[in-house]
């Protein structure tokens, strides 16, 4: 995966575990500043110790993790330069969710190793949006789960993601929202 | 063949599309235009809203179109791009939003906006992608920065925590030596016991250099580059070296420089010297001896005469298996190695004092050579920085003792009663104050740190008030000379017995 990802990893233990618990990972990880070049693209390997290393110090499953990490990336993504990239994505939800393929194509031309992931809306309608997402890598729909609570939480909405099954042989994922108020 | 598209078909491949009439009002208007300028009316002319270039662009000269680029007339921020067409009821203008860098800093615009073939948004995700780049090299940058200071403030918080340990250790080593001399001036007691009040006063001697030299390295921040002679330092501090070294290792010194000064940190001299010397002490896991020597050698001309000190280790007698073993940490070292700091940090802080620094594995010899300063810039002696004869007759010389160590203070009050002073006591700034106003001094003999208030201070009125008072100021910590008057005395706790009473002598 790209080094964003460790980066981000990296903030998300910073901040709620401490430079400690994170010097920990990354010597039980086996990594180090070399694998935090965000352009950079790393095996799959290295971001598996990573989550594994992150798990196994903060006590959590591996999924748990993974989900609390997907919730966490929107935020991580705004702070940084790339949150030119977000808002640039699109206005609204179903915006974004629309041309994060696009997005993800023009990334790649720029990093052609990196494998993005496919998201496409299959249906939209007031307070619901179903998408079609596949990737090439396996085991990360807890991490999409998470991510799209993530993005709901940056367009100020609430809701409830379900997985399912699309015709094609993607995952898709079901999506009812409304307000983030409450 | 023409193509027949649907507005939503135009909009999906140009979103800012316009179609004007022939008579050159605005009929239909692309959702990104209509997003970004909500004046924009159809029926209105284009004229109003934009300047177009070139002006001959109703007459688009092929099937391929014509390039034109409007500028918007009422938001100078938008500009569209792209190829006026012919269509059969007017122009299509097939263009592209080209928003300033500004524009797309708002957030205002999105992807939806362009073209999906427009080559402006490829170039704004790669800005935004080198911006993160930039920000990644930025930070890598100032990683060691952040490391730097954090270990700085670490460093200082020892130093804080070691400074207060030390003056503690002082003030308690000060206590024991008067005593102990106190003891050894009992007239009832043995020669054996004498000996032994002796040994508790060399032995005390030993740990106060330490102290001192712990001290003197735990306020480093304070120490900046000074003409001091190297050779003081060494000698000072040669309790504390023997320390470092610890005790399977045999400390020589060979000293030949005498007052020679340098201008150079004192705590960065001992830090280079206790780096050279632990890694000669790890060199050797079976012991061994190392030899500090220094010596003056001639420059060039143009660095002058050089002051050498040589760091030489001689292991003690061992199989060679443990000969080879004990050569790693310096088979590893190198100046030019980051792994190893330490002969870096010697390395650095040589250079940085004008000189140079050289290591030889193969003689187990590590050497620097510093520019030795004019004499005439070599400051005052470390203790009792005024020197004044002894006077033969002390009988009768009025001395104000200020020391808030209720032992020390006792002892002190003994020992100088008994050589024949006239002392008055005092274990507060306040309580000072009030015996200076009550008495007349000769002498005011007084601690640095003191309950509210300080030794300093004290000296500052006395010399403004009491001018012919002699002022001798005592403290465990390494104290800022620059707050001292002309004329003052500094002795350094625990007290010299002999030096004191020289002072005091001399008044």
């Amino acid at each position: 995966m790209y080094g964003m990802i460790h980066q981000a990893l990296r903030e998300m233990v910073l901040e709620r575990h401490g430079a400690t618990a994170w010097h920990e990972v990354e010597q039980a990880a086996g990594t180090g500043p070399a694998h935090m070049i965000s352009a950079s693209v790393y095996p799959d390997d290295v971001t598996n110790r990573l989550v594994a290393a992150v798990a196994q110090r903060t006590g959590r499953a591996p999924e748990v993790l993974l989900e609390e990490f997907g919730r966490y990336w929107f935020g991580f993504a705004e702070r940084g330069p790339y949150g030119s990239i977000m808002r640039f994505t699109g206005r609204t939800l179903v915006e974004f969710v629309d041309n994060l393929d696009r997005m993800h194509q023009t990334i790649q031309t720029s990093m052609p190793e990196a494998r993005m992931p496919s998201f496409r809306v299959a249906e939209s309608g007031p307070g619901f949006l179903v998408v079609d997402y596949s990737s090439t890598r396996k085991g990360l729909a807890p991490l999409v789960v998470g991510l799209f609570q993530g993005l709901l939480a940056r367009f100020g909405l609430a809701g409830t993601i379900t997985i399912g099954d699309a015709p094609d042989g993607r995952v898709r994922l079901h999506i009812a929202y409304g307000s983030g108020d409450g | 063949m023409n193509v027949a598209l649907a507005p939503s078909q135009i909009a999906a491949l140009f979103p800012a599309y316009l179609i004007v009439g022939h008579d050159g009002r605005l009929r239909v208007i692309g959702p990104a235009v209509a997003a970004r300028l909500p004046g924009l009316l159809q029926g209105s002319a284009l004229t109003e809203h934009f300047t177009i270039e070139p002006v001959d662009w109703t007459a688009p000269t092929s099937n391929d179109g014509q390039s034109v680029r409007l500028s918007a007339i009422h938001h100078n921020r938008i500009q569209l791009s792209g190829s006026a067409v012919t269509i059969d009821d007017g122009i299509l203008l097939a263009v592209n939003l080209m928003p300033s860098a500004a524009a797309l800093e708002s957030g205002k615009f999105a992807l939806s906006d362009f073209s999906p073939t427009d080559p402006a948004v490829p170039g704004i995700i790669h800005l935004a992608l080198q911006r993160q780049i930039l920000s990644d090299a930025h930070r890598t940058a100032n990683e060691p920065d952040q490391e730097r200071n954090r270990r700085e403030e670490l460093w200082q918080r020892i130093s804080r925590i070691a400074g207060h340990m030390a003056h503690d250790f002082t003030n308690v080593f000060s206590i024991i030596t008067l005593n102990a001399r106190r003891l050894a001036s009992e007239g009832r007691l043995s020669s054996d016991d004498r000996r032994l009040a002796r040994i508790i006063e060399k032995t005390v001697e030993r740990g106060a250099g330490a102290t001192h030299s712990l001290m003197t390295m735990a306020q480093q921040q304070h120490d900046s580059p000074a003409p001091v002679s190297v050779d003081r330092i060494i000698r000072d501090n040669r309790h504390f070296l023997s320390t470092v070294a610890g005790p399977s290792v045999e400390m020589s010194f060979d000293l030949r420089c005498g007052d020679a000064a340098c201008l150079v940190s004192r705590s960065g001299v001992l830090h280079a010297l206790v780096d050279l010397i632990v890694q000669s002490r790890d060199a050797m896991p079976h012991g061994g001896t190392i030899a500090i020597a220094s010596a003056l050698r001639p420059g060039d001309a143009a660095a002058g005469e050089l002051l050498e000190v040589r760091v030489e280790r001689h292991p003690a007698a061992s199989s060679s298996a443990s000969c080879e073993v004990s050569s790693m940490p310096w088979a590893a070292a190198s100046v030019d190695n980051s792994s190893k700091p330490s002969l870096v940090g010697v390395d650095e802080f040589v250079r940085e004092s004008g000189g140079a620094f050289s290591h030889r594995e193969d003689a187990h010899l590590s050497a620097f050579h510093l520019p030795v300063v004019s004499p005439s810039a070599a400051p005052a002696t470390d203790q009792a920085s005024s020197h004044a004869p002894p006077r033969a007759d002390i009988a009768g010389v009025r001395v104000l003792v200020v020391e808030d160590e209720r032992f020390a203070l006792e002892a002190l009050i003994e020992l100088l009663t008994g050589d024949g002073f006239c002392v008055t006591a005092a274990s507060t700034y306040g309580s000072a104050m009030a015996a200076l106003h009550e008495g007349v001094y000769d002498v005011l003999l007084s601690d640095v740190v003191l309950p509210g208030g300080s030794g300093v201070a004290l000296g500052d009125w006395v010399s403004r008030e009491r001018p012919w008072m002699r002022i001798v100021l005592m403290s465990g910590y390494v104290p800022d000379r620059s707050r001292f008057g002309s004329g003052w005395s500094f002795l350094r706790k625990p007290l010299d017995v002999s030096l004191l009473r020289r002072l005091l002598g001399g008044v």
